[in-house]
């Protein structure tokens, strides 16, 4: 499943605005390159805030979400019956 | 097309001290309405120094600003009595009256505070900015918000955070609160943890307001970032929380992150089908597909008990839907809703020409610390506004924006008139400062095995299953405390970070764990269903023996501490006249 997709270096100028407004905080300056990264994807939750912000459109979401906790996925039963 | 993006995202750091301490009059915890709006008050109420701490940054992150920002607002055109009694009726009857009666009847200067700040709403093509609740008869909500091009969400929260800044409202991004600091029985501060570099902030304050939102307990929708973090810093100085067995729910796609829509579409003539391709809504609610959100949610739950689903789908090729959407909502609306709609489109999915996977989904805690009428928790200093407040059951769009508006002016002006009043607390010292910096790190300072990303998805395992969170019974409430306290006590020696990332992560999976546990308990101890709240095993509403508030609280080695409340009905300006 795919979430926040990429940051296309060649567009990204390392300004940090994705970095900053990143509810979930899984951004990070790249200390190398001076250029925003993507540091703990699995815990993007999809909210196009990184995208909305970007000066320079270097970032992309896809609108497929990972797999989210839902009512049906599982049910709560005791050991014995599995 | 692409979202306006808000205002100023960066912001300055207020003072700070060598050695890493902030001196203030009041600090906020939270930057969403109610911290804002807090923070405001307090400064127009003759503060002179109030910082305003968040774990993201400021304003930006908050679930304000995720919202769509559809408030209702009560002017003087509108028909206070009918909307207070079907607020109180929606709520079934658990609302604190004063507060819903003051927040609807002060609602209407709060707007219009706002538009002399420059926010205004765009009209409808009928020439009204307002549209209905769903689920409601009367409720109407303002849905359009824009502020210096700004809409959304967005608009609302940078009117008030810009009057913030320019009353000398000092602001500290990034920073995750991990303990209150106290002194003789009041609050007089708290630290924190700097989620980049991973040092530690102490903030000595007379006053301290909690607006940390609520508990999503990680789920998606834009508020995973809602960790109940406001929840753990209240329980452990001893407030009362209240409400917890309350859990809204709504629906969603599975697959995107639509959510919190289909009561608006349902209105416009939007359907759910079931597996088999038939409409099942009006089997379970009279009120059928216009149904409150949690009521769709629960008729799915019992749907699937008799084979209907899952999968269920939501229709959204009703003709008058789609004229809407693309007269209005296309053109005027903004948030991740519109952003979604634009992205599928692009990869070639239309939610207009066929229907999509829609699934019952589990949004925030309503429940949260119990205050008085201004805002004041158990604990003198301590203040708490936003969703981190206890709101009433049953969550309906446009509720929880205003009330967050209205607690938060409330909290800072109240907060103001204690601080004023109260002895300069700094003479006193502080009771707890060695050990609160102390628990602020101790994750990272563990050599565990457990990662905080597991026990979040441990807790999800134990809150999110059906016979947990939409049709719970006493039986499997009793399994998932029993989990829920063995994962405590081995989080308490296994959990362990190893960066400031996951020192956060660990505060995070530490407050949600508190939080699952009192909903639970909660859940357990209302022996009836009512609302969000529907109970396998009591599935009637009791009114005669649960007009009642379950009130929790640190009992000490572990413990909670249960309190049951009469609501004070005969005080209150509507009784419950049975039915």
């Amino acid at each position: 499943m795919k979430v926040i997709q990429l940051i296309d270096t060649a567009l990204c100028k390392g300004c940090g605005s994705c970095v900053e407004v990143c509810p979930m905080d899984i951004l990070r300056i790249d200390t190398i390159s001076g250029l925003a990264k993507i540091a703990f994807l699995q815990e993007c939750q999809t909210c196009y805030q990184c995208m909305v912000v970007c000066p320079t459109d270097a970032v992309s979401v896809c609108p497929r979400r990972k797999k989210i906790p839902m009512p049906f996925n599982y049910k709560m039963e005791d050991d014995e019956n599995g | 097309m692409k979202l306006e993006s808000s205002g100023s995202i960066f912001t300055k750091r207020g003072r700070i001290a060598k050695d890493n301490t902030i001196d203030t009059d009041l600090l906020v915890i939270g930057s969403g309405l109610g911290g804002l709006w807090s923070a405001w008050a307090a400064l127009d109420s003759g503060l002179n120094r109030v910082a305003i701490v968040d774990k993201c940054s400021i304003g930006e992150s908050s679930q304000s600003k995720m919202s769509a920002g559809a408030t209702v607002y009560c002017t003087k055109r509108d028909p206070f009595d009918l909307w207070f009694k079907e607020l109180v009726e929606q709520q079934k009857y658990l609302s604190r009256q004063d507060m819903v009666e003051d927040m609807l009847k002060t609602s209407g200067q709060l707007l219009e505070k706002q538009k002399e700040w420059g926010l205004w709403y765009e009209k409808m093509p009928w020439g009204s900015p307002t549209l209905h609740v769903g689920g409601t008869k009367n409720l109407k909500m303002h849905v359009l918000p824009r502020y210096k091009g700004i809409g959304g969400g967005g608009a609302i929260v940078n009117v008030i955070k810009d009057q913030v800044l320019a009353k000398g409202g000092e602001f500290y991004s990034k920073v995750m609160i991990t303990g209150l600091l106290h002194s003789q029985g009041k609050v007089c501060g708290a630290v924190g943890v700097d989620r980049m570099t991973g040092e530690t902030l102490t903030f000595k304050s007379r006053g301290v307001v909690i607006a940390t939102a609520d508990c999503s307990f990680g789920n998606t929708g834009c508020i995973g970032h809602s960790t109940g973090d406001g929840y753990k810093l209240a329980y452990d100085m001893g407030a009362r929380l209240t409400n917890m067995e309350f859990w809204g729910s709504n629906t969603g796609s599975p697959q995107y992150s639509f959510e919190s829509i289909s009561d608006t579409a349902a209105n416009f003539g939007c359907r759910f089908y079931n597996n088999k391709g038939q409409y099942f809504t009006h089997k379970y609610t009279s009120a059928g597909d216009k149904a409150e959100p949690f009521k769709i949610a629960q008729a799915m739950a019992d749907e699937a008990e008799n084979g209907g689903g899952p999968p269920y789908y939501f229709d959204m090729r009703s003709l008058a839907w789609r004229l809407g959407y693309q007269l209005v909502l296309k053109r005027k609306m903004t948030g991740f809703v519109t952003q979604m709609f634009e992205e599928l489109k692009r990869q070639g999915i239309d939610p207009f020409e066929r229907p999509m996977e829609w699934v019952p989904l589990m949004r925030t805690i309503r429940g949260g610390i119990r205050t008085d009428m201004n805002c004041m928790t158990d604990i003198p200093g301590l203040f708490a506004a936003g969703t981190a407040q206890a709101l009433d059951p049953n969550g309906l769009n446009g509720i929880s924006t205003v009330r967050a508006m209205w607690s938060g002016q409330q909290a800072g002006r109240q907060a103001a008139r204690y601080i004023n009043g109260s002895y300069d607390i700094k003479a006193t010292g502080v009771d707890n400062l060695s050990e609160a910096r102390s628990l602020a790190v101790k994750p990272l300072k563990n050599s565990g095995a457990i990662k905080p990303v597991e026990v979040i998805g441990l807790i999800q395992m134990i809150v999110f299953p059906y016979n947990i969170s939409l049709k719970k019974d006493s039986k499997s409430l009793l399994m998932a405390i029993r989990a829920i306290r063995n994962l405590k006590s081995v989080m308490e020696i296994e959990l362990a970070a190893d960066s400031p990332h996951e020192l956060s992560k660990a505060h995070e999976a530490m407050n949600m764990t508190l939080t699952a546990e009192l909903y639970l308990t909660a859940s357990l101890l209302r022996e009836e269903s009512r609302g969000d709240h529907y109970r396998e095993d009591y599935q009637k509403t009791d009114n005669k023996n649960w007009l009642k508030w379950i009130n929790l609280k640190n009992g000490g080695n572990g413990n909670i501490a249960t309190e049951i409340e009469p609501v004070p009905l005969n005080k209150y300006k509507l009784d419950y006249r049975g039915g």
